[in-house]
């Protein structure tokens, strides 16, 4: 067939070639007999019934790609969004549960100066309502303030504020401090900006040569100043002397 | 010397642990030190020291135990020390404890024994040997007041 072919010619040629497997129609008979019409009408009416559906489709298609285009897009934002909300978490694998979005072993870290704050937790609840704030379960804080002053806090059950950065714990908390000290409160707010630690709830402070109890206590790390409050009861053992620091006796 | 030295080895006693109670405690770092406030008690074995205010200057060199080396105690605010038989009374009490000194002071620093009163205003203390110098330079007299029978009833009445 010669590329002059007319329209004619390339529609005939078109039906003779069409690759009808296992059954060949000769020529012939497609082109002289009434069968003609009535294949052809049925086919057009087919045709005809194709078109509508490609039209309506094409009508539904042109307004549902850009929809669906946008709706990707929104969600892909959300999820980069909340994504850097969390990666600044640190968050394994992350589940959403209608009590809030829940990360599993997660991190959250900081550090100024040479004061840094690492906190860790088995279950991590980020509540729907305001994903700054994030309750913690099994947590373990770390907190280094520089020379040597290091507090390290386990607790059960903890709430930790991203916006004011704070981390308020409760239920069976152990504090140790640089390996001197450890205390256990009921509750204890740990400010980790500045590396403040209060609580309002009585608590028990040991060391080898001594304890205090008292109601409240407030630990100021800039200014150094400790205050124990609301009654406080101390036991000093002076012959109990430190690991390894002799007490001179003149 | 008619006073015992039940006042000998008082806050350098290494054997009995010091019980302190108070309203507040803050200690400060950056000066090494320690305030106790609001009705302080101060016990250790048989001594007493009632104060309202109670200030411990620790040496800051020994590192973070909760007794470092205590350099001076001052109480002020009706501070009220008694020792067996031995109470003084005053307004401000400091002890220092390189020298093992105290040295009260006040309007009117009261040591008792027993029935018998001392009146000066300076009272020093050796905490070592218990030898007491009380003084009166405002006044310039001394009161003593001694009952007649309460010394020979004393088994260990003069001190070293």
């Amino acid at each position: 067939m010669g590329s002059a072919a007319g329209l004619g010619d390339v529609r005939r040629s078109v039906l003779i070639q069409r690759p009808l497997v296992g059954r060949a129609i000769p020529a012939r008979q497609l082109l002289s007999s009434d069968a003609w019409e009535d294949v052809a009408g049925a086919r057009l009416s087919r045709a005809r019934g194709d078109a509508r559906r490609h039209t309506t489709r094409v009508r539904i298609l042109r307004i549902l790609f850009p929809v669906l285009g946008v709706a990707v897009l929104a969600v892909m934002a959300g999820l980069i969004v909340l994504f850097n909300v969390l990666t600044s978490l640190g968050i394994g694998n992350v589940m959403l549960t209608t009590e809030g979005l829940v990360m599993d072993r997660p991190e959250l870290s900081g550090h100024d100066g040479d004061r840094s704050y690492k906190v860790s937790a088995e279950r991590a609840i980020q509540r729907i309502t305001d994903p700054r704030i994030i309750d913690l379960e099994t947590i373990t804080a770390e907190i280094v303030m520089g020379e040597g002053e290091r507090a390290a806090i386990t607790a059960n059950r903890g709430t930790y504020n991203n916006g004011a950065e704070t981390l308020l714990l409760k239920d069976g908390i152990k504090l140790d401090w640089s390996g001197d000290y450890d205390a256990e409160f009921s509750s204890v707010e740990v400010d980790l900006k500045t590396g403040e630690v209060r609580t309002s709830d009585p608590l028990v402070v040991r060391s080898t040569q001594g304890d205090i109890s008292a109601g409240k206590f407030t630990y100021d790390q800039d200014n150094g100043v400790v205050r124990f409050t609301d009654g406080i009861k101390m036991t000093l053992r002076p012959g109990a002397t430190r690991m390894g620091a002799v007490d001179t006796e003149n | 010397q008619t006073f015992s030295n039940a006042f000998a080895g008082f806050g350098d006693n290494d054997k009995e642990p010091i019980q302190i109670e108070a309203q507040e405690l803050q200690v400060e770092d950056k000066t090494n030190s320690a305030t106790f406030s609001g009705d302080v008690l101060v016990s250790q074995g048989e001594t007493r020291m009632k104060t309202q205010k109670l200030r411990v200057f620790y040496d800051g060199k020994a590192d973070g135990g909760v007794q470092q080396r205590i350099m001076r105690l001052e109480a002020n605010g009706r501070v009220y020390i008694s020792s067996k038989d031995q109470t003084a009374t005053g307004d401000e009490a400091s002890f220092d404890m390189t020298r093992k000194i105290m040295v009260m002071t006040g309007q009117q620093v009261v040591l008792s024994q027993g029935p018998n009163v001392v009146v000066g205003n300076k009272l020093t203390i050796n905490l070592e040997t218990g030898k007491a110098d009380l003084e009166a330079p405002r006044s310039g007299r001394v009161k003593v007041l001694i009952q007649p029978n309460s010394l020979n009833g004393q088994g260990t009445g003069t001190g070293n």
